[in-house]
Protein backbone atom coordinates (compact mmCIF):
# COMPACT_ATOMS: atom_id res chain seq x y z
CA UNK A 1 0.00 0.00 0.00
CA UNK A 2 2.90 2.71 1.36
CA UNK A 3 5.81 2.49 -0.33
CA UNK A 4 9.37 4.22 -0.31
CA UNK A 5 12.54 3.60 -2.28
CA UNK A 6 15.42 5.44 -1.06
CA UNK A 7 13.12 8.65 -0.42
CA UNK A 8 15.03 11.84 1.12
CA UNK A 9 13.95 14.67 1.43
CA UNK A 10 15.34 18.02 2.68
CA UNK A 11 14.94 21.47 3.36
CA UNK A 12 17.83 23.79 2.48
CA UNK A 13 20.70 22.07 4.70
CA UNK A 14 18.35 20.11 6.96
CA UNK A 15 17.25 16.53 5.63
CA UNK A 16 14.39 15.84 7.31
CA UNK A 17 13.96 12.08 5.58
CA UNK A 18 16.95 10.19 4.53
CA UNK A 19 17.18 7.44 2.25
CA UNK A 20 13.89 5.59 3.56
CA UNK A 21 12.88 2.41 1.65
CA UNK A 22 9.65 0.52 3.04
CA UNK A 23 7.44 -0.84 2.03
CA UNK A 24 3.80 -1.37 4.27
CA UNK A 25 1.32 -4.02 4.11
CA UNK A 26 -2.62 -3.82 4.02
CA UNK A 27 -3.82 -2.77 7.71
CA UNK A 28 -2.44 -0.46 10.40
CA UNK A 29 0.83 0.47 9.81
CA UNK A 30 1.88 2.84 13.06
CA UNK A 31 4.95 5.40 12.60
CA UNK A 32 6.70 5.95 15.79
CA UNK A 33 10.26 8.08 16.12
CA UNK A 34 10.87 10.87 18.94
CA UNK A 35 9.62 14.63 18.04
CA UNK A 36 11.63 15.32 15.20
CA UNK A 37 12.11 12.37 13.68
CA UNK A 38 10.91 13.21 10.28
CA UNK A 39 7.09 11.67 10.75
CA UNK A 40 5.39 14.42 9.24
CA UNK A 41 7.74 14.88 6.58
CA UNK A 42 7.31 11.46 5.53
CA UNK A 43 3.49 11.73 6.71
CA UNK A 44 3.60 14.76 4.01
CA UNK A 45 5.42 13.51 1.34
CA UNK A 46 2.96 10.44 1.41
CA UNK A 47 -0.27 12.85 1.55
CA UNK A 48 1.24 14.77 -1.67
CA UNK A 49 1.76 17.64 0.03
CA UNK A 50 5.65 17.77 -0.33
CA UNK A 51 7.80 16.45 -3.30
CA UNK A 52 10.84 14.37 -2.98
CA UNK A 53 14.31 15.56 -3.34
CA UNK A 54 15.05 11.80 -4.16
CA UNK A 55 14.05 8.88 -5.05
CA UNK A 56 9.98 7.85 -4.72
CA UNK A 57 6.73 7.43 -3.19
CA UNK A 58 4.03 5.58 -3.98
CA UNK A 59 0.40 4.85 -2.49
CA UNK A 60 -1.47 2.13 -4.12
CA UNK A 61 1.55 2.05 -6.56
CA UNK A 62 0.95 5.85 -7.64
CA UNK A 63 3.09 8.54 -6.88
CA UNK A 64 0.73 11.04 -4.58
CA UNK A 65 1.82 14.68 -5.49
CA UNK A 66 -0.82 16.52 -7.86
CA UNK A 67 -2.59 12.78 -8.18
CA UNK A 68 -6.12 14.36 -7.79
CA UNK A 69 -7.79 10.10 -8.30
CA UNK A 70 -5.26 9.93 -5.16
CA UNK A 71 -6.27 12.32 -3.21
CA UNK A 72 -10.19 11.57 -3.69
CA UNK A 73 -9.97 8.75 -1.48
CA UNK A 74 -7.55 10.14 1.11
CA UNK A 75 -8.44 11.06 4.56
CA UNK A 76 -5.45 12.90 5.79
CA UNK A 77 -5.21 14.09 9.97
CA UNK A 78 -2.36 16.74 10.11
CA UNK A 79 -0.41 16.76 13.23
CA UNK A 80 -0.62 20.94 13.69
CA UNK A 81 -3.72 22.14 15.56
CA UNK A 82 -5.05 25.14 13.02
CA UNK A 83 -8.28 25.42 11.76
CA UNK A 84 -10.74 28.31 10.07
CA UNK A 85 -11.52 29.14 13.89
CA UNK A 86 -14.77 30.84 12.97
CA UNK A 87 -16.82 27.97 11.41
CA UNK A 88 -18.59 24.97 12.98
CA UNK A 89 -17.03 21.96 13.38
CA UNK A 90 -20.41 20.92 11.04
CA UNK A 91 -19.70 23.66 8.64
CA UNK A 92 -16.01 22.79 8.17
CA UNK A 93 -16.53 19.12 8.10
CA UNK A 94 -19.16 19.50 5.63
CA UNK A 95 -17.52 22.08 2.83
CA UNK A 96 -14.69 19.45 3.12
CA UNK A 97 -16.44 16.93 2.10
CA UNK A 98 -17.78 18.87 -0.41
CA UNK A 99 -14.35 19.08 -2.26
CA UNK A 100 -14.58 15.76 -2.73
CA UNK A 101 -17.77 16.85 -5.43
CA UNK A 102 -20.36 15.16 -3.12
CA UNK A 103 -23.77 17.29 -3.26
CA UNK A 104 -24.60 20.28 -0.09
CA UNK A 105 -27.37 17.56 1.47
CA UNK A 106 -25.22 14.16 1.83
CA UNK A 107 -22.16 16.34 2.65
CA UNK A 108 -23.93 18.02 5.20
CA UNK A 109 -25.30 14.35 6.21
CA UNK A 110 -21.64 12.58 5.91
CA UNK A 111 -20.48 15.26 8.36
CA UNK A 112 -22.64 14.68 11.01
CA UNK A 113 -21.91 10.93 10.75
CA UNK A 114 -18.38 11.57 11.42
CA UNK A 115 -18.70 14.16 13.90
CA UNK A 116 -20.73 11.44 15.29
CA UNK A 117 -18.23 8.84 15.21
CA UNK A 118 -15.53 11.04 17.40
CA UNK A 119 -18.34 11.94 19.68
CA UNK A 120 -18.53 15.90 18.45
CA UNK A 121 -22.30 15.68 18.13
CA UNK A 122 -23.19 18.07 20.62
CA UNK A 123 -21.00 20.53 19.79
CA UNK A 124 -22.20 20.18 16.06
CA UNK A 125 -22.48 24.52 16.03
CA UNK A 126 -20.12 25.89 18.32
CA UNK A 127 -17.39 27.34 16.44
CA UNK A 128 -14.59 25.48 16.40
CA UNK A 129 -12.72 28.02 18.53
CA UNK A 130 -14.16 27.49 21.62
CA UNK A 131 -13.63 23.44 21.31
CA UNK A 132 -10.88 22.10 24.20
CA UNK A 133 -7.41 20.55 22.72
CA UNK A 134 -9.13 16.90 22.65
CA UNK A 135 -12.26 17.65 20.80
CA UNK A 136 -9.96 19.71 17.87
CA UNK A 137 -7.79 16.80 17.48
CA UNK A 138 -11.05 14.94 17.20
CA UNK A 139 -12.21 17.61 14.74
CA UNK A 140 -9.02 16.86 12.68
CA UNK A 141 -9.97 13.08 13.05
CA UNK A 142 -13.45 13.35 11.39
CA UNK A 143 -12.73 15.83 8.51
CA UNK A 144 -10.67 13.33 7.73
CA UNK A 145 -13.29 10.63 7.70
CA UNK A 146 -16.09 12.01 6.22
CA UNK A 147 -15.91 11.20 2.66
CA UNK A 148 -15.21 7.13 3.40
CA UNK A 149 -11.52 7.39 2.48
CA UNK A 150 -9.45 4.39 0.84
CA UNK A 151 -6.60 5.46 2.59
CA UNK A 152 -6.11 7.16 6.11
CA UNK A 153 -2.97 8.77 7.49
CA UNK A 154 -3.18 10.47 10.89
CA UNK A 155 -0.46 12.51 12.25
CA UNK A 156 -0.04 12.51 16.27
CA UNK A 157 -4.12 11.94 16.01
CA UNK A 158 -4.27 10.92 19.94
CA UNK A 159 -2.06 13.70 21.12
CA UNK A 160 -3.85 15.83 23.67
CA UNK A 161 -7.20 13.19 24.16
CA UNK A 162 -8.18 12.30 27.57
CA UNK A 163 -7.37 8.28 27.95
CA UNK A 164 -10.99 7.26 27.16
CA UNK A 165 -10.98 9.02 24.05
CA UNK A 166 -7.75 7.50 23.19
CA UNK A 167 -9.44 4.41 23.56
CA UNK A 168 -12.38 5.10 21.75
CA UNK A 169 -10.40 6.75 19.12
CA UNK A 170 -7.62 3.81 18.87
CA UNK A 171 -11.07 1.32 18.38
CA UNK A 172 -12.18 3.59 15.89
CA UNK A 173 -9.25 3.08 13.76
CA UNK A 174 -9.19 -0.25 13.88
CA UNK A 175 -12.94 -0.78 12.93
CA UNK A 176 -12.04 1.22 10.00
CA UNK A 177 -8.66 -1.13 8.94
CA UNK A 178 -11.03 -3.61 9.44
CA UNK A 179 -13.78 -2.54 6.49
CA UNK A 180 -10.41 -2.61 4.37
CA UNK A 181 -9.05 1.07 4.93
CA UNK A 182 -5.55 1.67 4.78
CA UNK A 183 -4.51 3.22 7.77
CA UNK A 184 -1.22 4.79 8.72
CA UNK A 185 -0.87 6.36 11.76
CA UNK A 186 2.19 8.19 13.38
CA UNK A 187 3.16 8.61 17.04
CA UNK A 188 6.35 8.84 20.02
CA UNK A 189 4.54 6.46 21.95
CA UNK A 190 4.87 3.17 21.61
CA UNK A 191 2.63 1.72 23.93
CA UNK A 192 -0.45 3.97 21.66
CA UNK A 193 0.60 2.18 18.55
CA UNK A 194 0.86 -1.10 19.98
CA UNK A 195 -2.74 -1.19 21.04
CA UNK A 196 -3.55 -0.37 17.48
CA UNK A 197 -1.78 -2.40 15.57
CA UNK A 198 1.68 -5.36 15.35
CA UNK A 199 3.49 -3.34 12.32
CA UNK A 200 5.73 -0.52 13.04
CA UNK A 201 7.85 1.70 11.11
CA UNK A 202 10.38 2.69 13.45
CA UNK A 203 12.33 5.93 12.44
CA UNK A 204 14.81 8.61 13.81
CA UNK A 205 16.32 11.72 12.27
CA UNK A 206 15.21 10.74 8.97
CA UNK A 207 16.27 6.91 8.62
CA UNK A 208 14.06 3.96 9.02
CA UNK A 209 15.81 2.52 12.27
CA UNK A 210 13.62 -0.91 11.87
CA UNK A 211 10.48 -2.40 10.45
CA UNK A 212 8.20 -5.13 11.77
CA UNK A 213 6.10 -6.49 14.57
CA UNK A 214 5.89 -4.65 18.00
CA UNK A 215 7.20 -7.54 19.51
CA UNK A 216 10.61 -7.23 18.18
CA UNK A 217 11.01 -3.68 18.86
CA UNK A 218 10.18 -4.30 22.18
CA UNK A 219 13.45 -6.46 22.37
CA UNK A 220 15.21 -3.83 21.12
CA UNK A 221 14.25 -1.66 23.69
CA UNK A 222 14.49 -4.68 26.49
CA UNK A 223 17.95 -4.90 24.68
CA UNK A 224 19.11 -0.95 25.80
CA UNK A 225 20.79 -0.59 29.08
CA UNK A 226 18.51 1.15 31.12
CA UNK A 227 20.25 4.00 33.31
CA UNK A 228 19.32 4.23 37.22
CA UNK A 229 20.43 7.53 38.86
CA UNK A 230 21.37 6.42 42.63
CA UNK A 231 22.07 8.69 45.46
CA UNK A 232 23.30 6.83 48.67
CA UNK A 233 26.12 6.73 50.69
CA UNK A 234 29.49 4.28 50.34
CA UNK A 235 28.76 5.03 46.28
CA UNK A 236 31.85 2.82 45.56
CA UNK A 237 30.80 0.25 47.28
CA UNK A 238 27.41 -0.03 45.99
CA UNK A 239 28.78 0.30 42.37
CA UNK A 240 30.60 -2.76 42.87
CA UNK A 241 27.59 -4.73 45.03
CA UNK A 242 25.80 -4.03 41.71
CA UNK A 243 28.61 -4.85 39.67
CA UNK A 244 28.75 -8.73 40.41
CA UNK A 245 25.48 -9.42 38.84
CA UNK A 246 24.95 -9.94 34.96
CA UNK A 247 22.41 -7.93 34.07
CA UNK A 248 24.61 -4.76 35.09
CA UNK A 249 26.77 -3.92 32.24
CA UNK A 250 28.17 -0.38 34.18
CA UNK A 251 28.43 1.46 36.94
CA UNK A 252 29.97 5.09 36.52
CA UNK A 253 30.44 7.30 39.84
CA UNK A 254 29.20 11.01 38.92
CA UNK A 255 29.66 13.57 41.90
CA UNK A 256 27.54 12.49 44.80
CA UNK A 257 25.08 10.08 42.88
CA UNK A 258 26.23 6.84 40.66
CA UNK A 259 24.41 5.67 37.23
CA UNK A 260 24.12 2.12 36.57
CA UNK A 261 23.20 0.86 33.43
CA UNK A 262 21.52 -2.40 33.79
CA UNK A 263 19.92 -4.74 30.91
CA UNK A 264 17.28 -5.88 33.55
CA UNK A 265 15.58 -2.84 34.92
CA UNK A 266 13.22 -5.02 37.03
CA UNK A 267 15.36 -6.61 38.50
CA UNK A 268 17.90 -4.37 38.86
CA UNK A 269 15.38 -1.52 40.87
CA UNK A 270 14.46 -4.94 42.99
CA UNK A 271 18.26 -6.02 43.86
CA UNK A 272 18.80 -2.00 44.88
CA UNK A 273 15.32 -1.88 47.12
CA UNK A 274 16.99 -5.60 48.40
CA UNK A 275 20.12 -3.97 49.36
CA UNK A 276 18.18 -0.58 50.99
CA UNK A 277 16.15 -2.97 52.95
CA UNK A 278 18.57 -4.94 54.25
CA UNK A 279 20.42 -2.06 56.15
CA UNK A 280 23.17 -2.51 54.17
CA UNK A 281 23.33 0.68 51.87
CA UNK A 282 21.60 3.71 52.86
CA UNK A 283 20.08 5.00 49.30
CA UNK A 284 18.59 8.20 49.59
CA UNK A 285 16.72 8.70 45.81
CA UNK A 286 16.15 6.44 43.04
CA UNK A 287 15.93 7.71 39.08
CA UNK A 288 15.20 6.47 36.02
CA UNK A 289 17.41 8.56 33.18
CA UNK A 290 15.84 6.23 30.23
CA UNK A 291 11.73 6.55 30.88
CA UNK A 292 10.82 7.95 27.40
CA UNK A 293 11.40 7.07 23.77
CA UNK A 294 14.73 8.83 23.24
CA UNK A 295 16.91 7.08 25.24
CA UNK A 296 15.64 4.25 22.85
CA UNK A 297 16.45 5.87 19.64
CA UNK A 298 20.11 6.80 21.02
CA UNK A 299 20.69 3.87 21.73
CA UNK A 300 19.34 2.29 18.61
CA UNK A 301 21.32 5.05 16.41
CA UNK A 302 24.64 4.48 18.40
CA UNK B 1 -6.74 -1.31 -1.87
CA UNK B 2 -10.31 -0.93 -0.49
CA UNK B 3 -13.82 -0.70 -1.93
CA UNK B 4 -13.82 3.13 -1.55
CA UNK B 5 -10.90 2.79 -3.77
CA UNK B 6 -11.92 0.03 -6.21
CA UNK B 7 -14.69 2.76 -6.64
CA UNK B 8 -14.00 5.39 -9.52
CA UNK B 9 -15.39 8.39 -7.25
CA UNK B 10 -15.91 10.77 -9.88
CA UNK B 11 -13.40 13.88 -9.23
CA UNK B 12 -15.48 17.33 -7.99
CA UNK B 13 -15.55 19.81 -11.15
CA UNK B 14 -12.98 22.90 -11.07
CA UNK B 15 -15.71 25.24 -11.35
CA UNK B 16 -17.95 24.51 -8.48
CA UNK B 17 -14.97 23.79 -6.44
CA UNK B 18 -13.15 26.94 -7.35
CA UNK B 19 -16.33 28.71 -6.11
CA UNK B 20 -16.98 26.60 -2.69
CA UNK B 21 -13.12 27.90 -1.97
CA UNK B 22 -14.52 31.47 -2.70
CA UNK B 23 -17.26 31.17 -0.33
CA UNK B 24 -14.33 30.02 2.42
CA UNK B 25 -12.79 32.87 1.35
CA UNK B 26 -15.36 35.30 2.19
CA UNK B 27 -16.55 33.40 5.19
CA UNK B 28 -13.53 32.88 6.59
CA UNK B 29 -10.20 34.51 5.27
CA UNK B 30 -12.23 38.20 4.71
CA UNK B 31 -13.25 38.21 8.73
CA UNK B 32 -14.84 40.70 10.75
CA UNK B 33 -11.95 42.37 11.62
CA UNK B 34 -10.78 43.09 8.07
CA UNK B 35 -14.24 44.13 6.59
CA UNK B 36 -14.45 46.55 9.44
CA UNK B 37 -10.83 48.17 8.29
CA UNK B 38 -11.72 48.24 4.69
CA UNK B 39 -15.05 49.91 5.37
CA UNK B 40 -13.63 52.29 7.88
CA UNK B 41 -11.07 53.07 4.62
CA UNK B 42 -14.12 53.16 2.28
CA UNK B 43 -15.45 55.40 4.22
CA UNK B 44 -12.75 58.33 3.52
CA UNK B 45 -14.14 58.90 0.07
CA UNK B 46 -17.58 59.48 1.27
CA UNK B 47 -16.38 61.81 4.01
CA UNK B 48 -14.39 63.85 1.55
CA UNK B 49 -17.43 63.40 -0.94
CA UNK B 50 -19.67 64.90 1.32
CA UNK B 51 -16.95 67.62 3.10
CA UNK B 52 -16.79 69.03 -0.52
CA UNK B 53 -20.18 69.30 -1.35
CA UNK B 54 -21.22 71.36 2.33
CA UNK B 55 -17.61 73.61 2.25
CA UNK B 56 -16.41 73.79 -1.06
CA UNK B 57 -18.87 72.70 -3.75
CA UNK B 58 -18.03 73.62 -7.67
CA UNK B 59 -18.27 71.36 -10.65
CA UNK B 60 -19.44 68.13 -9.33
CA UNK B 61 -18.43 65.88 -12.49
CA UNK B 62 -14.88 67.07 -12.32
CA UNK B 63 -14.88 66.48 -8.77
CA UNK B 64 -15.88 62.67 -9.51
CA UNK B 65 -13.46 62.04 -12.07
CA UNK B 66 -10.94 63.81 -9.85
CA UNK B 67 -11.65 61.41 -6.99
CA UNK B 68 -11.89 58.09 -9.62
CA UNK B 69 -8.37 58.72 -10.47
CA UNK B 70 -6.59 60.07 -7.77
CA UNK B 71 -8.01 58.07 -4.65
CA UNK B 72 -10.13 55.44 -6.16
CA UNK B 73 -7.66 54.29 -8.73
CA UNK B 74 -3.84 55.56 -7.52
CA UNK B 75 -4.68 54.35 -3.59
CA UNK B 76 -7.88 52.33 -3.54
CA UNK B 77 -7.63 50.32 -6.21
CA UNK B 78 -4.27 49.20 -5.17
CA UNK B 79 -4.26 49.28 -1.99
CA UNK B 80 -7.54 46.81 -1.37
CA UNK B 81 -5.85 44.10 -4.27
CA UNK B 82 -2.20 44.73 -1.88
CA UNK B 83 -4.03 44.08 1.61
CA UNK B 84 -5.92 41.09 0.34
CA UNK B 85 -4.25 39.32 -2.55
CA UNK B 86 -1.17 38.93 -0.86
CA UNK B 87 -2.59 37.69 2.88
CA UNK B 88 -5.36 35.60 1.14
CA UNK B 89 -2.83 33.14 0.05
CA UNK B 90 -0.64 34.23 2.62
CA UNK B 91 -2.26 34.36 5.34
CA UNK B 92 -3.74 30.66 4.50
CA UNK B 93 0.25 29.06 4.39
CA UNK B 94 1.21 31.00 7.57
CA UNK B 95 -1.74 29.12 9.58
CA UNK B 96 -1.52 25.91 7.99
CA UNK B 97 -4.66 25.69 6.85
CA UNK B 98 -4.37 25.34 3.42
CA UNK B 99 -3.41 22.14 3.74
CA UNK B 100 -7.13 20.79 4.35
CA UNK B 101 -7.79 22.57 0.87
CA UNK B 102 -4.65 21.00 -0.57
CA UNK B 103 -5.11 17.24 0.76
CA UNK B 104 -8.61 17.29 -1.32
CA UNK B 105 -9.22 16.23 -4.95
CA UNK B 106 -8.49 19.81 -6.46
CA UNK B 107 -5.69 21.12 -8.88
CA UNK B 108 -3.96 23.37 -6.67
CA UNK B 109 -4.57 26.07 -9.68
CA UNK B 110 -8.28 26.09 -8.70
CA UNK B 111 -7.85 26.76 -5.02
CA UNK B 112 -5.66 29.41 -5.77
CA UNK B 113 -7.86 30.70 -8.43
CA UNK B 114 -10.68 30.53 -6.19
CA UNK B 115 -9.27 32.98 -3.68
CA UNK B 116 -7.49 35.05 -6.16
CA UNK B 117 -10.97 35.50 -7.90
CA UNK B 118 -12.64 36.22 -4.72
CA UNK B 119 -10.26 38.90 -3.45
CA UNK B 120 -10.91 40.27 -7.19
CA UNK B 121 -14.94 40.25 -6.43
CA UNK B 122 -14.75 41.86 -3.15
CA UNK B 123 -12.29 44.81 -3.86
CA UNK B 124 -14.41 44.99 -7.64
CA UNK B 125 -17.83 45.12 -5.20
CA UNK B 126 -16.16 47.66 -2.50
CA UNK B 127 -15.27 49.83 -5.50
CA UNK B 128 -18.24 49.56 -7.23
CA UNK B 129 -19.92 50.35 -4.36
CA UNK B 130 -18.61 53.33 -2.49
CA UNK B 131 -17.66 54.56 -6.28
CA UNK B 132 -21.74 55.33 -6.45
CA UNK B 133 -22.53 56.79 -3.27
CA UNK B 134 -19.60 59.45 -4.13
CA UNK B 135 -20.91 59.49 -7.71
CA UNK B 136 -24.21 60.28 -5.84
CA UNK B 137 -22.91 63.40 -3.51
CA UNK B 138 -20.48 64.15 -6.20
CA UNK B 139 -22.80 64.76 -9.22
CA UNK B 140 -25.87 66.10 -7.79
CA UNK B 141 -24.02 69.04 -7.18
CA UNK B 142 -24.85 69.63 -10.49
CA UNK B 143 -27.97 69.57 -10.58
CA UNK B 144 -30.21 65.72 -10.23
CA UNK B 145 -30.57 65.55 -13.82
CA UNK B 146 -26.57 65.27 -14.12
CA UNK B 147 -26.93 62.42 -12.29
CA UNK B 148 -28.64 60.66 -14.44
CA UNK B 149 -27.19 62.61 -17.91
CA UNK B 150 -23.76 61.19 -16.29
CA UNK B 151 -24.05 57.49 -15.47
CA UNK B 152 -22.11 56.30 -18.65
CA UNK B 153 -18.93 58.07 -16.88
CA UNK B 154 -20.30 56.58 -13.30
CA UNK B 155 -20.37 52.94 -15.41
CA UNK B 156 -17.16 53.21 -17.28
CA UNK B 157 -15.21 54.55 -14.11
CA UNK B 158 -16.32 51.48 -12.59
CA UNK B 159 -15.16 49.39 -15.49
CA UNK B 160 -11.90 51.03 -15.17
CA UNK B 161 -12.22 50.34 -11.12
CA UNK B 162 -12.95 46.59 -11.64
CA UNK B 163 -9.97 46.65 -14.67
CA UNK B 164 -7.50 47.56 -11.89
CA UNK B 165 -8.97 45.34 -9.15
CA UNK B 166 -8.43 42.15 -11.10
CA UNK B 167 -4.95 43.04 -12.54
CA UNK B 168 -3.64 44.14 -9.03
CA UNK B 169 -4.97 41.20 -7.41
CA UNK B 170 -3.32 38.94 -9.90
CA UNK B 171 0.07 41.17 -9.31
CA UNK B 172 -0.24 41.19 -5.46
CA UNK B 173 -1.15 37.16 -5.63
CA UNK B 174 2.27 36.08 -7.66
CA UNK B 175 3.82 38.07 -4.71
CA UNK B 176 1.74 35.94 -2.39
CA UNK B 177 2.32 32.32 -3.89
CA UNK B 178 5.78 33.26 -4.49
CA UNK B 179 7.51 35.34 -1.37
CA UNK B 180 7.28 34.24 2.33
CA UNK B 181 7.50 37.85 2.99
CA UNK B 182 5.62 39.76 0.07
CA UNK B 183 4.61 42.70 2.05
CA UNK B 184 7.47 44.76 1.90
CA UNK B 185 7.66 44.28 -2.32
CA UNK B 186 3.91 44.23 -2.61
CA UNK B 187 4.00 47.86 -1.17
CA UNK B 188 7.05 48.85 -3.00
CA UNK B 189 5.35 48.08 -6.17
CA UNK B 190 1.97 49.29 -5.71
CA UNK B 191 3.02 52.75 -3.76
CA UNK B 192 6.58 53.10 -5.43
CA UNK B 193 6.92 52.03 -8.63
CA UNK B 194 2.88 51.98 -9.89
CA UNK B 195 2.80 55.56 -8.20
CA UNK B 196 5.54 57.05 -8.96
CA UNK B 197 6.76 55.75 -12.38
CA UNK B 198 3.35 56.50 -13.58
CA UNK B 199 3.66 59.84 -13.48
CA UNK B 200 7.21 60.34 -14.20
CA UNK B 201 8.15 62.24 -17.57
CA UNK B 202 9.07 60.59 -20.99
CA UNK B 203 7.51 57.14 -21.84
CA UNK B 204 8.60 55.96 -18.42
CA UNK B 205 4.86 55.28 -17.40
CA UNK B 206 4.26 52.75 -20.13
CA UNK B 207 6.27 50.33 -17.94
CA UNK B 208 3.60 51.08 -15.30
CA UNK B 209 0.07 49.46 -15.13
CA UNK B 210 -1.30 52.80 -14.04
CA UNK B 211 -1.03 54.32 -17.03
CA UNK B 212 -3.32 52.30 -19.17
CA UNK B 213 -5.46 52.11 -16.45
CA UNK B 214 -5.79 56.11 -16.63
CA UNK B 215 -5.40 55.86 -20.33
CA UNK B 216 -9.01 53.99 -20.29
CA UNK B 217 -10.03 56.97 -18.76
CA UNK B 218 -8.57 59.12 -21.77
CA UNK B 219 -5.70 60.58 -18.53
CA UNK B 220 -2.65 60.95 -19.10
CA UNK B 221 0.62 61.00 -16.88
CA UNK B 222 0.56 64.02 -14.38
CA UNK B 223 3.80 64.90 -14.67
CA UNK B 224 5.17 67.67 -12.98
CA UNK B 225 8.43 69.59 -11.78
CA UNK B 226 11.39 70.53 -13.97
CA UNK B 227 11.89 67.51 -15.76
CA UNK B 228 8.86 67.34 -17.06
CA UNK B 229 9.34 70.97 -18.70
CA UNK B 230 12.58 68.66 -20.29
CA UNK B 231 10.86 65.71 -21.31
CA UNK B 232 7.75 66.35 -21.57
CA UNK B 233 4.68 63.82 -20.45
CA UNK B 234 3.37 61.72 -23.08
CA UNK B 235 -0.37 61.28 -23.82
CA UNK B 236 -2.55 58.30 -22.86
CA UNK B 237 -2.84 55.21 -24.77
CA UNK B 238 -5.35 54.58 -26.93
CA UNK B 239 -8.46 52.80 -25.18
CA UNK B 240 -7.73 49.78 -27.32
CA UNK B 241 -4.34 49.74 -26.80
CA UNK B 242 -4.51 49.98 -22.98
CA UNK B 243 -7.17 47.43 -22.41
CA UNK B 244 -5.15 44.95 -24.52
CA UNK B 245 -2.39 45.81 -22.77
CA UNK B 246 -4.04 45.19 -19.36
CA UNK B 247 -5.99 42.18 -20.60
CA UNK B 248 -2.96 40.74 -21.08
CA UNK B 249 -0.94 41.72 -18.00
CA UNK B 250 -3.39 40.31 -16.17
CA UNK B 251 -3.93 36.66 -18.10
CA UNK B 252 0.31 36.16 -17.90
CA UNK B 253 -0.36 37.39 -14.08
CA UNK B 254 -2.89 35.14 -12.92
CA UNK B 255 -1.72 32.18 -15.32
CA UNK B 256 1.64 33.37 -13.85
CA UNK B 257 0.37 33.14 -9.80
CA UNK B 258 -1.43 29.67 -10.73
CA UNK B 259 1.30 27.85 -12.25
CA UNK B 260 4.02 29.28 -8.79
CA UNK B 261 1.39 28.15 -6.45
CA UNK B 262 0.21 25.03 -8.24
CA UNK B 263 4.11 24.04 -8.24
CA UNK B 264 5.77 25.25 -5.51
CA UNK B 265 6.21 23.31 -2.06
CA UNK B 266 4.95 24.43 1.44
CA UNK B 267 5.73 23.78 4.08
CA UNK B 268 2.75 23.36 5.93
Amino acid sequence: MFQATGLTKWFGQVIAVNDLTFESRAGIVGLLGPNGAGKSTLIKLLCGQLRPSKGEVKVDGQPPWGNRRLLSSLGYCPEHDRFYEDLTPLHFVSLLTRLHGYPADQADEMARKALELVELSARLESPIRTLSHGMRQKLKVAQALSHDPGWLVLDEPLSGMDPVSRARMIRLFRDKAGEGTAVLVSSHVLHELEAMTEDILLINRGRLLAQGQVGAIRELIDAHPHRIALRADRLRDLGRELLKHDDVVRVEVSGERIIVETRSPDACYTRIGELAAGGDFQVQSMLSLDDNLEAVFRYLVK
Amino acid sequence: MNDAMKKDRPLPGSLASGWLVARLFFRVSLGRRRILWIALAMLIPVAMAIYWRIAEGGDGTAFFTEMTVNLFLQFFALGLPLYLGVSAIRDEIEDKTIVYLFARPLHRAVVLGGKIFSVALVVSFALALILSIVYAIAVSADGFAEVGKQLPRLVLHMGVLAMAAITYTALFSVFGVLLRKPMILAILVGFGWEAVVSNLPGAFPRLTLLYYLKSLLGLGPEASGMMSLLIPPIDPAPFTTAFTVLAVATVLLFTAALTIGSRKEYRI
